[in-house]
């Protein structure tokens, strides 16, 4: 009995035992094949203006898809204001979203001697124009127009005079996210 | 078994954080660049003159019988003083100073401040774009031309002067005439002093100075 009860027992439990390892050594694989189209984040300036009233020396515009440069020659006074505008586009196939304008001095000691004031407006593709505030969303093939004002100040002080100043404004996109 | 579940479960992982991030990264930028050169304070000069004098004399009238001054000749005395903008720098404001001789006075009937241009056109400033104030104590009359752009559509430009002109009257008239001007007629002395500003930018002070003589007219009897 006691011969028949022993194998009745071990070999069950054998097979259990083999079909178990049997059944953890069986691999499936699933392959999840996922494509991610990437897209990107490109503006660029499309058009680079002076507007009224001009200061009263002659100002050389030029501009790049990355860069506007507006070049004054001759002097400019405390009170004069040079009025300027840039038009930058979403060329790329994200929505992007600027929040801000940061700006730079050379020399750095001459930030405190203008002052700079902007107004924004919007347009989804450079014809119809709407004020508006930072931030700005825009989607692909909107447009942002940067009205921008640079006035070196009345009460500018004599050390302000003689000096080359160069002033940097950099406008940067980030992805919009949904 | 553990390395390939580790394995599985790690690399998307993996894969959704560097996405993630490479998401929140894209960025691009544009600049705008503005390249100023600050110019100096202004420069100029100073001159003056007696429009209506010959000669630069004034006679004074005196009445034989009592030594009285009744009059001069010209009755008044008209001032002018140019302000000339000598630098590239443009001025919107002017300020004279001009001490009058002792024994005269302002009087406050013309004032008269123009914008003179390099081709001699005169475009006149009318009374609201200056001040006039006078100390009697010190005989000083203050003239400021406060905003030369407002009143002429234009700065003072490199060249260009403002012209002041004022009267000013002998003090001494129906007075005696003081000793010792019988034998020495006084020669008056008449002192300018102006600056001029583009807002807080000040040209330095400059004076000038012109003077007249006089001669006594004895009127009446001989003396």
């Amino acid at each position: 009995m006691n011969k028949r009860l022993l194998p009745s027992l071990l070999v069950p439990l054998m097979l259990i035992t083999v079909s178990s390892l049997g059944y953890a050594q069986w691999i499936d694989s699933v392959f999840i094949n996922a494509t991610a189209t990437t897209g990107d984040v490109e503006i660029k300036i499309t058009y680079a203006w002076l507007s009224a009233p001009f200061p009263p020396n002659p100002v050389t515009v030029t501009w790049t898809d990355d860069a506007a440069s507006f070049a004054v020659s001759g002097y400019i006074y405390p009170g004069f204001t040079l009025h300027m505008g840039t038009d930058i586009k979403n060329v790329g196939s994200l929505p992007a979203k600027i929040e801000t304008i940061a700006y730079s001095y050379t020399p750095t000691i001459i930030e405190s001697y203008f002052t700079i004031t902007n107004t924004f407006a919007f347009s989804p593709d450079g014809s119809t124009w709407t004020a508006i505030t930072l931030p700005v969303v825009l989607q692909p093939g909107g447009y942002l127009k940067v009205d921008q004002y640079i006035v070196l100040k009345s009460d500018a002080p004599n050390e302000a005079q003689g000096l080359t100043v160069t002033i940097t404004a950099t406008i940067t996109a980030v992805q919009a996210v949904p | 078994m553990r390395k390939r579940l580790k394995f599985a479960i790690l690399v998307p992982m993996l894969l959704m954080v560097l996405s993630g991030l490479g998401y929140a990264i894209w960025v691009d930028a544009v600049t705008i660049q503005s390249t100023l050169i600050s110019g100096y304070a202004p420069t100029i000069s100073v001159n003056k003159g007696f429009i209506n004098l010959e000669d630069s004399l004034v006679t004074i009238n005196v009445r034989s019988s009592d030594s009285i001054i009744v009059s001069t000749s010209p009755d008044t005395v008209r001032v002018f003083v140019n302000i000339t903008n000598t630098g590239v720098t443009p001025i919107n404001v002017v300020r004279l100073d001009d001490i009058l001789p002792f024994d005269w006075y302002w009087h406050p009937d013309v004032v008269q401040v123009q914008l003179i241009q390099q081709d001699e056109k005169i475009i006149e400033i009318g009374n609201p774009y200056f001040t006039v104030s006078y100390d009697s104590g010190t005989r000083a009359l203050t003239v400021v031309v406060h905003d030369i752009k407002s009143a002429t559509g234009k700065h003072l430009g490199m060249g260009e002067k403002i012209r002041i002109m004022f009267n000013m009257k002998y003090e001494l008239k129906g007075k005696p005439l003081p000793s010792g001007y019988e034998v020495n007629p006084p020669t008056y002395v008449n002192v300018a002093t102006a600056m001029a500003w583009i807002e807080g930018w000040s040209s330095g002070s400059v004076t000038t100075s012109a003077s007249f003589e006089t001669k006594i007219h004895w009127a009446g009897a001989e003396k």
